[in-house]
C-alpha cells in the first residue's frame, strides 16, 4: 500500500514540479511584484502595499482600456461564434467543397496576426486602401478606419471576428461530427424533416457542449486582444483603442512600471479565471446531468 | 591520400582561425545606434565613411534607427535589461538623466583628462553643460534645434500677406492663415507640429510666454499659471478659430511638400528633409518662432551622443567615434546634412566648414538668431518621466481634437502630472 502511495507522489511530482515553477512561481511573483514600485531595470525595489491598485481606481486610461476591452469581447465572441457555427452548417451540408471551404475559412486563424495586422493596415489606409476604393466605387464617403475615435474600436472588432471565425468553424465542424446519424434519422421519422426544426431539435441541443466550450474560449482570446492593436493603432487616436494588454505592456514596456503593470495583470488574471470558472463549473454539471 | 587531405584541412582551418584572431585584434567594431532615421540616416552615413578613412582599424555599426526620442529612451532602457546595448547611442538632450540615473551611461571624465586642449577643440563649457549631470559629463551634445516657423511664401502671396514681413505675432500668423484657408482648393493656413516628442512643442509655448514647465523648487507643476493657460488656449484658438487639421506628422510634412500648407511651426531640424521634400516646386523660407511673453525662453531640442560600452577596448573605439561626430569635423558634416544647429563651437566661424554655408542657407540662420532665448528642454524628475511626457501628450490631443475645452483639459493635465510626481 504504501509503496502504491510512494508511486503515485513519483508519478506525479514530475507535472506538479513542472506546474509549481511555471505556473504557481510566476503567478506569486506577480502578485508580490503588484504591492511594490519596482521599476524595470532598477536597482531598488520597495514595498508600497495597496498604492499601485489604488492609483488604478483613479487612472483614467485604466477605465477607458477595461470598458474597450469589454466593448471588444461583447462585439467579437457572439458575431464570430454565430458566424462560425453558420459558416461550419454550411460547409456540413455540402460535402463536395468541404475540403476547400474549411481551408479558406481557417487560413485567417493560420496566418500570422502580426503580419496579417498589417496588410489589414494597407487595406484600410483612407487614400491608398482597397476597402475605401470600394467604398468610393459605391459612392460612398471614403471613411478613415483607423485614425477615426468612433470606428477604430469596431474596426479592430471586425478584424478580430476575421481571424476567430475560422476557429470557431473548427470547433463546431468537430462537434458536429459527433452528433450520431440515427438521431437525424429518429427526428425523421418522429416528423422533423425539414432543416429548420432539424437544427433547432437536435444539432443545436448536441452542439451546447461545444457552443459553450467556443464561447469561453473565443472570449479569453478576445480579452487578449494585442497584436492589431499595437501593430494598427497603438491605442490610439486618444485612447480611443486602449485594451487591457495593450495598456499593461505600455505600463510595463513603454513606461517601466512594472508594479503599476503587475497589479494591472492581477486585474486581467481575474477576468480570465472568472471565464475559465464559468467552462469549468457549467461543463462539469452538464456532463454529469446529460 | 587521405592522411594528407585531412592535415590540409585541419591546418586551412587552423589558418582561418589565426587570420580571425589578428583580424578580430586589429579591427575594433562600434555599435552605434541614432533615432529619427529620415532625418539622420544620410549624415550617419557621411559620418561612417569620414570617420573609417581616419580611424581604419575601427569599423563603425549602424544598429536599426530608433524610431524617435521616446522609443530611443525605452528601447535603450529594454536593452539594458538583456545586455544588447550599443556602444555608442544618440538619445534625446532631455531624456539623457534616464541613462545617468540607472548607472547605464559611462562617465566621460577619464575620456576627457586625456585629451589634448578640450575647450580648444569646440567644446565649449556651454555644449558640455547640455551633457552633465551632478557636475560629471555624460553626453556629447551632437545636435541642437529651437522651434521655427516654415513658410510657403506662394502660398501666402496669394492670400495677400508679405512673407519678407512675417507677422511675429500669434495673431498676425492667425489672420494669416485664415486667409489661405479662404484660398479654397485644400489649402490648409496653418498646422503646429504639437506632437513632436518629449512634449517639445508645448514646452516652447509655455516657455516663450515666459513660463516654466515646474516650480522652481521642482516639487509642484507651473505650466496651469498665466502662460500655460494663454498657451493652451492659443492651441484651442488654433483649432476653432484657425481650422487647423488633426495631421499626423507624415502627414503634415507630406501637406507642406505638397505645397498646401502655408504656415507650419516645426523643427529647424527639418530644414535638409524640406529641401528635398519641397525640391524647388515653390518658394519657401523660414520665420522665428512668435515670443509674447516677458523672459520668453525656448526650449533646446536636439541629441546626445552617450556612452554605453563597458570593455576599455570598446570605450576607446566609442570615444573616439563620440569625439569625431560631435568635434568639429562631424558637427559641420550634421549640419549641412540636416537643419540643426552645431553644438560645437569652432565650425560657425570656420568659412572653410560652417561660415561660408550660413551665408548661402539664410533659412539655416533662423534658428541661430534665436540662440540667445535658448533654455533647457525640462525634463520631470523622478522615474515616471516618459509616462508623464505621454499623459501631457494625451491631454494637448484632446485639445486638438475639440473633445475637451482647452482651460479643462490644463487643469486635467496639471492634476494628471501631479499624481505622477515623485511623493
Amino acid at each position: 500500500m504504501t509503496g502504491g502511495r510512494l508511486n503515485v507522489v513519483l508519478l506525479t511530482a514530475p507535472a506538479v514540479l513542472l506546474m509549481l515553477v511555471f505556473l504557481v512561481g510566476p503567478l506569486l511573483c506577480l502578485i508580490a511584484l503588484s504591492f511594490t514600485d519596482y521599476q524595470l531595470g532598477a536597482p531598488s525595489i520597495s514595498f508600497v502595499g495597496l498604492a499601485n491598485y489604488d492609483e488604478m481606481t483613479g487612472d483614467d486610461t485604466v477605465r477607458i482600456s477595461i470598458g474597450n476591452t469589454l466593448i471588444y469581447v461583447a462585439i467579437v465572441v457572439p458575431v464570430s461564434v454565430a458566424l462560425g457555427l453558420g459558416a461550419a452548417l454550411l460547409i456540413d451540408a455540402d460535402g463536395s467543397l468541404r475540403g476547400f471551404y474549411s481551408a479558406a475559412y481557417f487560413l485567417p486563424v493560420m496566418a500570422t496576426l502580426i503580419a496579417m495586422a498589417i496588410v489589414w493596415g494597407f487595406m484600410l489606409d483612407p487614400r491608398i486602401g482597397a476597402v475605401n476604393f470600394a467604398l468610393k466605387a459605391f459612392g460612398f464617403k471614403p471613411l478613415d478606419f483607423l485614425h477615426d475615435r468612433k470606428l477604430v474600436l469596431f474596426t479592430l472588432c471586425g478584424i478580430g471576428i476575421w481571424q476567430s471565425v475560422g476557429f470557431n468553424m473548427v470547433l463546431f465542424m468537430a462537434g458536429l461530427t459527433a452528433i450520431p446519424s440515427e438521431l437525424y434519422e429518429a427526428a425523421a421519422i418522429d416528423g422533423a424533416r425539414r432543416g429548420g426544426s432539424r437544427f433547432a431539435l437536435v444539432t443545436w441541443p448536441m452542439l451546447a457542449p461545444v457552443t459553450l466550450f467556443t464561447v469561453v474560449i473565443t472570449a479569453i482570446r478576445a480579452f487578449q486582444v494585442f497584436d492589431t492593436v499595437q501593430v494598427l493603432t497603438d491605442g490610439g487616436p486618444n485612447k480611443a483603442s486602449e485594451v487591457l494588454l495593450h495598456t499593461i505592456y505600455a505600463e510595463a514596456f513603454g513606461y517601466f512600471r512594472v508594479g503599476y503593470a503587475a497589479a494591472l495583470v492581477v486585474v486581467f488574471l481575474v477576468f480570465i479565471l472568472a471565464l475559465s470558472a464559468i467552462r469549468v463549473f457549467v461543463l462539469d454539471r452538464g456532463r454529469q446531468t446529460s | 591520400m587521405r592522411r594528407y587531405i585531412k592535415a590540409f584541412a585541419a591546418g586551412a582551418a587552423a589558418l582561418v582561425v589565426l587570420g580571425g584572431q589578428a583580424f578580430a585584434q586589429t579591427k575594433t567594431t562600434v555599435n552605434v545606434q541614432y533615432p529619427l532615421g529620415f532625418i539622420f540616416d544620410k549624415v550617419f552615413v557621411t559620418l561612417k565613411t569620414e570617420f573609417e578613412k581616419q580611424n581604419p582599424d575601427i569599423t563603425v555599426n549602424y544598429l536599426p534607427a530608433y524610431k524617435e526620442y521616446e522609443d530611443a529612451a525605452q528601447t535603450a532602457l529594454r536593452q539594458a535589461i538583456t545586455k544588447q546595448l550599443p556602444d555608442v547611442a544618440l538619445q534625446a538632450i532631455n531624456l539623457q538623466r534616464l541613462f545617468v540615473d540607472r548607472k547605464i551611461a559611462v562617465d566621460l571624465t577619464p575620456f576627457i583628462a586625456k585629451e589634448k586642449d578640450w575647450q580648444g577643440q569646440g567644446f565649449s563649457p556651454s555644449m558640455m553643460a547640455l551633457g552633465t549631470y551632478g557636475g560629471k559629463p555624460y553626453g556629447l551634445a551632437f545636435a541642437v534645434s529651437t522651434p521655427i516657423i516654415y513658410v510657403n511664401e506662394d502660398l501666402v502671396r496669394k492670400a495677400g500677406g508679405d512673407p519678407a514681413n512675417f507677422p511675429t505675432t500669434w495673431d498676425g500668423i492667425f489672420d494669416l492663415a485664415k486667409k489661405v484657408n479662404a484660398l479654397g482648393n485644400d489649402n490648409v493656413g496653418l498646422f503646429y507640429s504639437w506632437a513632436i516628442t518629449g512634449n517639445w512643442m508645448w514646452q516652447a509655448l509655455v516657455f516663450s510666454h515666459g513660463g516654466t514647465m515646474m516650480s522652481a523648487d521642482e516639487k509642484t507643476v507651473a505650466f496651469d499659471k498665466e502662460p500655460g493657460k494663454k498657451s493652451i488656449e492659443l492651441l484651442g484658438r488654433m483649432v476653432k478659430d484657425v481650422g487647423m487639421p488633426d495631421l499626423t506628422p507624415e502627414a503634415s510634412r507630406a501637406a507642406f511638400f505638397a505645397g498646401k500648407l502655408a504656415i507650419w511651426s516645426e523643427s529647424t531640424s527639418l530644414l535638409r528633409v524640406a529641401d528635398d521634400g519641397v525640391a524647388g516646386k515653390f518658394k519657401w523660407r523660414t520665420a522665428r518662432f512668435p515670443v509674447p511673453g516677458p523672459n520668453a525662453k525656448l526650449p533646446t531640442g536636439g541629441a546626445s551622443a552617450l556612452m554605453f560600452a563597458t570593455e576599455p577596448a570598446k570605450q576607446e573605439a566609442a570615444w573616439k567615434f563620440m569625439k569625431f561626430i560631435t568635434g568639429a569635423e562631424g558637427a559641420t558634416i550634421m549640419v549641412k546634412g540636416t537643419g540643426y544647429m552645431p553644438p560645437n563651437s569652432v565650425p560657425a566661424t570656420n568659412p572653410a566648414m560652417l561660415k561660408d554655408f550660413y551665408a548661402e542657407k539664410p533659412n539655416h540662420l533662423t534658428s541661430l538668431s534665436q540662440q540667445p532665448l535658448m533654455t533647457a528642454w525640462y525634463a520631470f524628475p523622478g522615474d515616471n518621466n516618459l509616462k508623464i511626457i505621454q499623459a501631457i501628450k494625451d491631454r494637448l490631443q484632446t485639445v486638438i481634437d475639440k473633445s475637451t475645452a482647452p482651460d479643462a483639459a490644463l487643469s486635467a493635465m496639471a492634476a494628471d502630472v501631479t499624481k505622477l510626481l515623485p511623493k
